[in-house]
């Protein structure tokens, strides 16, 4: 007997048989030939011929399929060519450039808060002064 | 070779050798559920090589599958127990190094049938009657005047305390 659990070699095996032979045979369960039918019916296996049919269509189905792709890369480049100007990545920095130019020119400048008071102030006490002269007639000389 | 060719010849070969696929695997793998599994498989396996199988060669060649299988299940069962620490291994175990355990197949058949008829209650009598008798559910069911819904829960249950039985006993041996 081999110690390694590999199988059986042929003198071990026919030693095996004749040993279980000479102790007498069991007998099997009553429904193992209508549970192996009904295994076999549920999952039919592929006879030989069939399962060298299935792996040549297999084998055809990816061979057209890699050909399908190499034809599209060969055809697809050409047909998407809509003759728009794509501009080039030097134009569209040059674009980017000239914009930002425009931001760093100053503006005018715009008053603040408290200058627009301010002024808004002044307006408000000349017409006070006016107001004054006008109903005490005049500056006195 | 036509399906019904094939089943005819198929059937042939069960008549002729499953007792003795059948004694193969329970010699080798002293597990009645496990016997049962790999001599179904191995002549499933027979009907998906019909073609390539020879007079006079067939008996060797149905051994040759079932030993093959029975080693196969012998290790993936090997592999699925958990490793023990070195440290927790008392001194004198030995390793499993030796050659295959082989059972005695009427021994094997004869704890099963023992353990049947140590099954509590009634699923005692309906494992009995069906792994050893070998009456299908509705049999049992006509036989007993019991349901067959019970009766295939019963057989279902008896299995799985029988399967949990065999295989505790394997792993504590």
């Amino acid at each position: 007997m081999t110690t390694d659990k590999n199988y059986l070699s042929d003198e071990e095996l026919n030693a095996l048989i004749a040993e279980t032979e000479s102790e007498g045979l069991v007998q099997a369960p009553k429904g193992l030939h209508a549970e192996v039918i009904s295994r076999i019916d549920r999952n039919p296996a592929p006879s030989h011929k069939e399962s060298k049919t299935e792996f040549y269509r297999f084998t055809y189905k990816v061979v057209l399929s890699v050909a399908a792709a190499v034809l599209l890369m060969a055809i697809l480049p050409r047909s998407f060519d809509t003759k728009q100007h794509i501009p080039t990545r030097e134009e569209v920095l040059n674009e980017k450039a000239a914009r930002e130019e425009i931001h760093i020119i100053p503006q005018k400048q715009q008053p603040t808060k408290d200058e627009l008071l301010e002024e808004q102030n002044k307006e408000e006490l000349l017409e006070m002064l006016e107001k004054y002269i006008t109903e005490n007639g005049g500056i006195t000389k | 070779m036509g399906t019904t060719d094939s089943k005819d010849k198929l059937i042939q070969l069960m008549t002729s050798y499953e007792n003795l696929v059948f004694s193969i695997c329970l010699k080798m793998t002293g597990d009645y559920f496990a016997a049962q599994d790999i001599t179904q498989e191995t002549f499933i396996s027979a009907f998906e090589h019909l073609e390539s199988l020879t007079e006079g060669s067939e008996k060797a060649w149905v051994c040759r599958v079932a030993s093959n299988k029975c080693i196969d299940y012998l290790k993936s069962s090997e592999r699925k127990v958990a490793p023990t620490p070195e440290e927790e291994l008392p001194e004198n175990v030995t390793s499993r190094d030796g050659p295959l355990e082989m059972f005695v197949a009427k021994d094997v058949l004869e704890d099963f049938t023992n353990k049947c008829g140590a099954l509590p209650g009634d699923y005692s009598q309906t494992a009995q009657m069906h792994f050893i008798d070998g009456l299908t559910a509705k049999e049992i069911s006509l036989k007993t005047g019991v349901p067959l819904k019970s009766v295939q829960t019963r057989i279902y249950r008896a299995r799985e305390m029988l399967k949990t039985k065999v295989r505790k006993e394997d792993f504590l041996s």
